[in-house]
């Protein structure tokens, strides 16, 4: 039996410099992620607020976060999150 | 291939994104004058004095290619990874995180080098072209006398095409920016020309 976390909806903060596109296809890219979308609900002088919301059949967290490290972005919160238990298959 | 092709579109994206290569176009054309306008003032200064020989020319010449090369890749680096580190910090107050290791540390760091190596290479290319005629001289295969000849034109037509690249970048007349360079090049001859002559 496992946990697998099928839907993230972060709030993060990304810097202007860092393209929208190249970050949501990185993260797009992580293990277990097979759609994402990006909002950009607000922007500063500098930087960019976004909500990623991250959907997949089991998102590998920590390779997100680190996903995200790489590509400059600070999350602010975890606004949303879904959990799904799976019986996994015995032989 | 495929790998080292992503690379060097990551590396060009980087530079774009950061304002690097707008920076660079200016390196390029600020030093490439300086290491041009460095030669020809080494040139009419042999001229003035009646002495030396075309190896002490190409010495002079190619000691002061070297050192502008050296100097404007070091002191650009420096420069920019002080910038870059300084908008890196600003940013990482607003953001509330380090940006160390990250893709920006990472891209500030190819900005500073790809605006290093442009301000390296421009002068000393600038530099070297003038001193093609002396090496034909040393080797007898001309004269001194069309070999100063020849270096000034090479210098004034260096000018020119530096002209003609910033006329292209400004969208002005590239013949007109051209004509204004190899004129600030003729003017600085004669000041020069006046100054070793008192």
């Amino acid at each position: 039996m496992s946990v697998d976390i099928r839907r993230l909806l972060i709030e993060a903060v990304k810097p202007r410099e860092t393209s929208t596109l190249e970050l949501i296809q990185a993260l797009c890219s992580v293990d277990g992620v097979e759609e994402c979308d990006l909002v950009v609900t607000d922007v500063d002088v500098r930087t960019e607020t976004v909500k990623l919301n991250i959907k997949g059949p089991h998102i590998n967290y920590a390779e997100l976060k680190k996903a995200m490290d790489d590509n400059s972005i600070a999350i602010k919160g975890v606004d949303e999150v879904t959990v799904v238990k799976t019986r996994k298959a015995t032989k | 291939m495929r790998r080292l092709r992503r690379r060097v579109e990551a590396f060009r994206r980087n530079i774009v994104q950061l304002g690097a290569d707008e920076i660079a176009r200016r390196y390029f054309v600020m030093n490439a004058f300086d290491g041009s306008l460095t030669i020809l003032g080494i040139v009419v200064g042999f001229v003035a004095s009646g002495e030396g020989s075309a190896r002490l020319v190409l010495s002079a010449g190619a000691g002061a290619s070297l050192a502008m090369g050296l100097s404007g890749a070091f002191g650009a680096y420096m420069a920019e990874m002080a910038e870059r580190h300084q908008q890196l910090r600003v940013l990482e107050n607003h953001l509330f995180r380090s940006l160390e290791g990250s893709k920006m540390d990472r891209a500030a760091r190819q900005a500073a080098l790809w605006v290093a190596l442009v301000d390296g290479i421009s002068p000393a290319i600038a530099a070297a072209i003038p001193l093609i005629p002396f090496l034909l001289v040393l080797n007898g295969l001309i004269v001194m006398q069309v070999g100063i000849a020849a270096s000034i034109i090479l210098n004034l037509v260096t000018l020119f095409i530096l002209g003609i690249f910033l006329g292209r970048i400004s969208g002005k007349n590239i013949w007109l920016r051209g004509l204004f360079m190899v004129g600030a090049g003729v003017v600085i001859v004669l000041i020069l020309l006046a100054a070793s002559s008192l």
